[in-house]
């Protein structure tokens, strides 16, 4: 189950416009557009290595005694060094044209989850190949960077990716950065690289925390025999819908999709108890920086954990609008506003009119020097 | 879709076996560059050659060598260069060189990671360079231009490898290594569009390289560094002391000696005379410069960039040029056939000179090309006697035999031999002369004939020794052949008896004319000997060559010489060798001015053409459009709108004709035009991506290339659609 939420935390939604889309955006924007004419984003650095600075070395040594000697000799291999070094500029031209790359990270990720970016390589030439490639990448942990090898080259017209894992340490907003592209082609005299600083964001949610939580006495619970059938994870077939963001694939109505000319969904109903409303307050109490960690990752195990037991019904976070949960898509939500939440940002507090509508209502509370209560209806029914 | 074919590459591992076997070539030939230098390093020099042609095509072997042997290699080498260095001091080059072959040897045999692989490069290229230095021979070019390609090659590969600074150093396995393998797949990858694109860069980087060569700008400091002028010893026969047989010892190389840049063929009027040096003293089958020529008065030692010379009256003076290019190691003394204007170095020069017997040398014997320029360089038969020299042998007594201490020119008439041998030699004279004193010429060919006809030409000599009998003596007595040395020494041993001084002279000979890049070309096997005899009427000395097949023997007389030219592969090497003298080694800023000027004059010329051209254009247009208006005027117009409206018409036709031509020629439908147009416009399509091309325009290029036949006429309109697609595709994606 981790892992397919990994895979599908990897990307985008496949249904997304730009979800096929190769290469870097493109700027559709005008103006920007005829701004980037004039001052290209672009840029290119150029660094010497170590073989660029021995060839500076020898070539400055031949040439003063080329000079000092009047040596045709001396100049001929003067002459060399130099052209070898114009080749090298001209090669290393072809090498970055026409290349097109891209970052692509997970949007969403787990605290303590390995998350895997990939920077995507696709060299538009008809002829030559891209060779020596080098990302330069980095997370916000360790913004200096490190490169990473393309170890084969990309012929023309091909593509190629390159992947590599961090893990975030912390909730909250995670940005990776791909630096540019570099290359030694061909010769290794100068390090050049292209390219702005591409930079996506990774949302990290909370890590599950372990916690206790026994709703059965506080729970209210219909009779038995009766059932209340809504959208939910069964098998019966309530409602054939408009595809929405975050619906599994596997539900796909096709045959309706053919019909109506556009996506749609089964909706299952379920049967079941009534469910729950999570909420989620950071004002109010005097929450230590562990502890309000404690609670957001309480929150989103406790969130998830009903969620899937189809008891969930709404969640809030703080002054914020509640989510009436449907899907994942939903669950999604909750923790990217988990993953958001600040202990020291101010948020105007909930109503008190809000508050009594709901029954079954989850709070938390600090409890102890770093733990967490769990109350339905303000009675405590468990603790992280 | 991409179209692009999956090219073949090689792993990571075959690389890495490719770079270690480019690291053993570029080894061996650094070695081969330093071959050519003759430092005594020799043993070294192919103990290196045989490790890297070890580790070229036994790597295997060597891989097994254990890691422990590494570790202490670099020490032991250490104290080994240093030891040679402190045991060879103050000599510099030779322990450099010894050095950096042992390094090269330890860099090629041992596991190299990226920095070690870049040593090797700089090492072998200081090997090339220095030998080019040194030497400057036509060699070194071959191998720069061997050495750029598979250095760059290396360099390629090694930034292929590089994985960064953190990764771990590869240990490769060479005992699955088999060269059919590693070939077979080289082969595989290098396709035709590989090796021209590395042939296109090879031939741009030697065409910048030239360039860069003649533009970059020249300025005469007129420094050397000393330590870098490697000195030789003269070849034996071009020494201060030759011995029989010495002189013919180099008549069996025939690799070239001098070559001259003359002002034309017809320069050469009879075979010339390439006189190096004057030996007046003769002991016991030696002949050597005496002891009074070898310093002052009579040598002058100076330091000069040109030599002018007063005795060249100024009617003999046209300011014709000859330049020679003398290769290393044969003499320090100039070849001059005689008297000259000026003679001129390319830096200032340690000159010695010997005003006396017309010789002029160098300090020392280098290994490389010396070249200097002789101005009205003249063909002397005679050679004018010296004040001082005149006196001496006008004055003393015609004979004058065996005396030690004897003082140049006293030493033209030195007679050390037994009583035995003059003896012999007085006979022979009696024979000859009869006791009539003849002049210096008749006596040389009375004396040339008697050798003639006793005797023959062979590098082979024979003739016994008896006794206390001189070598000579002992040849005319019992010999029948001989080579030029002994004719010359028999000859100067009979005119001292007739009581003639007599100097022998050694240098060359002859010549050939090399057709394909026009210059003169003197060969180590035209090294001879020959003779000078004083003629006391003329105040001179006549020259004399007393050896067969040489002409006349009355040395007055000068038989015109045909010309021999040389031509075939050896006188094109020998041709190149003169264009890497003239052009590269001698480059200086006199002819990049030169070059300048030319090309200034060129491009003045072509404009002044094309200004002229144009002007008369203008002319003409005007005087056309001056003229009334006939038939005979508007005829020309009329034909150029007609031609103009014949091709607009078979543009706008193309498809149709070309569908006619098709039909004509019966080629296959599949081959009509419209057919191939609407082929390729799909597949430049394809290549760009049909994303944001409506569709019906693929479905009708389509239709037209594989549906049923249309007419151009019809299939216009799609392909003028296709081609506007095209355009916004392209500035989407720019």
């Amino acid at each position: 189950m981790a892992d397919s939420q990994t895979e599908m935390r990897r990307w985008h939604d496949w249904t997304d416009p730009d979800f096929f889309m190769v290469g870097r955006q493109r700027e559709r924007r005008l103006v920007p557009l005829f701004l980037r004419q004039i001052l290209p984003r672009q840029f290119q650095r150029t660094r010497l290595t170590l073989t660029g600075w021995m060839l500076i070395i020898v070539a400055l040594g031949i040439g003063s005694a080329a000079y000092n000697t009047s040596s045709n000799i001396l100049f001929m291999t003067l002459s060399l060094l130099l052209s070898s070094l114009v080749l090298s500029g001209i090669l290393s031209l072809f090498n970055f044209s026409k290349l097109d790359w891209s970052l692509k990270a997970p949007k969403h990720l787990q605290v303590g989850e390995v998350g895997v970016a990939e920077v995507a390589l696709q060299n538009n030439k008809r002829i030559f190949p891209s060779m020596n490639i080098i990302f330069k990448v980095g997370i916000s942990a360790e913004p200096k960077g490190r490169q990473l090898y393309l170890k084969q080259a990309v012929s023309a017209g091909e593509a190629a990716s390159l992947e590599w894992t961090f893990v975030p340490a912390q909730r909250g907003r995670f940005e990776v950065y791909l630096y540019g592209v570099e290359s030694k082609f061909p010769f290794g005299f100068l390090l050049k690289g292209f390219g702005d600083t591409v930079q996506e964001t990774v949302l990290v949610w909370p890590a599950r925390v372990e916690y206790h939580f026994s709703p059965s006495a506080n729970g209210r619970r219909f009779q038995t025999g009766i059932s209340q059938r809504k959208a939910g994870a069964g098998s019966d077939l309530l409602n054939v819908r408009p595809y929405e963001r975050g619906d599994p694939p596997r539900l796909i109505h096709w045959k309706a999709t053919a019909r109506m000319n556009k996506l749609m969904t089964r909706q299952l109903a379920q049967e079941g108890e009534s469910g729950f409303h999570l909420r989620v307050e950071p004002r109010g109490f005097d929450w230590g920086e562990a502890q309000f960690e404690t609670l957001c990752s309480a929150a989103c195990a406790l969130a998830e954990d009903l969620f899937h037991a189809g008891r969930l019904e709404t969640l809030r976070v703080g002054a914020a609008d509640p989510i009436a949960v449907r899907g994942l898509r939903e669950m999604h939500d909750f923790f990217d506003q988990l993953a958001d939440l600040d202990l020291r940002a101010s948020q105007p507090e909930a109503t008190r009119m809000q508050e009594i509508e709901r029954r079954n209502l989850i709070t938390f509370k600090p409890c102890g020097e770093s733990g967490v209560s769990i109350h339905v209806n303000g009675a405590q029914t468990g603790e992280a | 879709m991409s179209t692009a074919r999956k090219q073949v590459r090689l792993s990571t591992e075959e690389l890495h076996e490719v770079k270690q076997l480019m690291g053993a070539l570029l080894a061996m030939l650094s070695f081969w560059s330093l071959a050519s230098l003759e430092l005594g390093s020799s043993l070294i020099l192919y103990l290196g050659a045989l490790a890297a042609a070890a580790a070229f095509f036994f790597p295997k072997w060597v891989s097994r060598i254990p890691a422990v042997v590494w570790r202490w290699a670099g020490p032991v080498i250490l104290l080994v260069i240093g030891a040679d260095f402190i045991l060879h001091m103050p000599e510099f080059i030779a322990p450099l060189v010894r050095m950096v072959v042992l390094l090269i040897m330890y860099r090629m045999l041992a596991p190299r990671n990226q920095r070690e692989d870049l040593q090797v490069i700089l090492l072998c290229l200081f090997c090339v360079i220095i030998s080019g230095v040194l030497t400057v021979s036509l060699l070194f070019a071959f191998q720069i231009l061997m050495f750029a390609p598979l250095a760059m090659a290396l360099l390629f590969i090694i930034t292929l490898l590089d994985r960064g600074k953190d990764a771990q150093p590869r240990v490769l396995n060479w005992e699955s290594f088999k060269w059919p393998r590693l070939l077979g797949r080289v082969w595989r990858v290098l396709d035709i569009r590989i090796l021209a694109l590395c042939s296109a860069m090879f031939i741009m980087v030697v065409a910048v390289s030239s360039l860069l060569f003649i533009l970059t700008p020249r300025f005469d400091f007129n420094q050397s560094i000393p330590f870098l002028e490697i000195s030789t010893s003269a070849r034996s026969g071009f020494s201060e002391e030759v011995r029989l047989g010495d002189v013919s010892e180099i008549q069996e190389d025939n690799s070239g000696a001098l070559r001259i840049d003359m002002p034309s063929i017809e320069s050469v009027v009879a075979t010339p005379y390439w006189r190096m040096l004057v030996l007046d003293k003769y002991h016991d089958g030696r002949f050597s410069v005496s002891q009074s020529l070898r310093g002052k008065p009579l040598r002058e030692f100076e330091n000069l960039l040109e030599i002018r010379s007063a005795t060249l009256p100024f009617s003999q003076r046209s300011g014709a040029l000859w330049t020679f290019y003398m290769e290393g190691g044969i003499s320090r003394y100039l070849p001059l056939p005689g008297d000259f204007a000026a003679l001129r170095f390319q830096k200032f020069q340690d000159v010695e000179t010997i005003p006396d017997t017309h010789v002029l040398g160098i300090d020392s014997v280098g290994q490389n090309v010396f070249s200097y320029q002789v101005e009205d360089l003249q063909f002397n038969q005679r050679f004018e006697v010296g004040v001082e020299e005149a006196k001496i042998l006008n004055l003393l007594p015609l004979k004058v035999l065996s005396m030690e201490g004897l003082g140049y020119p006293l030493t033209t008439m030195e007679l050390s031999l037994s009583d035995s041998s003059i003896e012999t030699l007085r006979e022979i004279n009696r024979s000859l002369v009869g006791g009539i004193e003849l002049s210096a010429a008749s006596y040389s060919q009375a004396a040339t004939d008697y050798l003639w006809q006793r005797f023959s030409y062979s590098l082979s000599p024979d003739g016994n020794r008896s006794g206390a009998q001189d070598l000579v003596v002992s040849w005319l007595e019992s010999g029948s052949r001989g080579h030029c040395e002994l004719f010359a020494g028999a000859f100067i041993l009979l005119a001292r008896e007739a009581g003639y001084p007599a100097r022998m002279v050694v240098g060359y000979a002859g010549g050939a004319w090399n057709s394909v890049e026009d210059f003169f070309v003197v060969r180590n096997r035209d090294a001879h000997a020959w003779v000078e005899i004083y003629d006391a009427e003329d105040r001179s000395w006549l020259r004399v060559d007393p050896t067969p097949g040489r002409g006349s023997s009355d040395p007055e007389v000068l038989l015109q010489s045909s010309m021999v030219f040389e031509s075939g592969w050896s006188a094109w090497v020998d041709s190149l060798r003169i264009q890497w003298y003239r052009r590269i080694v001698n480059f200086e800023q006199e002819d990049q001015i030169e070059l300048a000027m030319t090309l200034k004059a060129l491009v003045t010329e072509y404009y002044a053409a094309f200004n002229e051209k144009l002007s008369g254009w203008g002319i003409a247009i005007k005087t056309w459009v001056a003229q009334p208006i006939n038939v005979n005027n508007m005829r020309p117009v009329a034909l150029l709108v007609v031609f103009a409206g014949v091709l607009y018409f078979i543009w706008r036709l193309r498809y149709w004709l070309l569908g006619i031509l098709y039909r004509v020629l019966r080629r296959p439908k599949a081959l009509d035009p419209v057919r191939r147009q609407a082929g390729r416009y799909l597949k430049r399509l394809q290549a760009k991506g049909t994303s944001g091309i409506q569709p019906e325009l693929v479905a009708e290029l389509q239709a037209l290339r594989f549906g049923p036949e249309q007419s151009a006429r019809a299939a216009k309109p799609v392909f003028a659609r296709a081609k506007r697609a095209l355009k916004g595709l392209e500035c989407r994606l720019s």
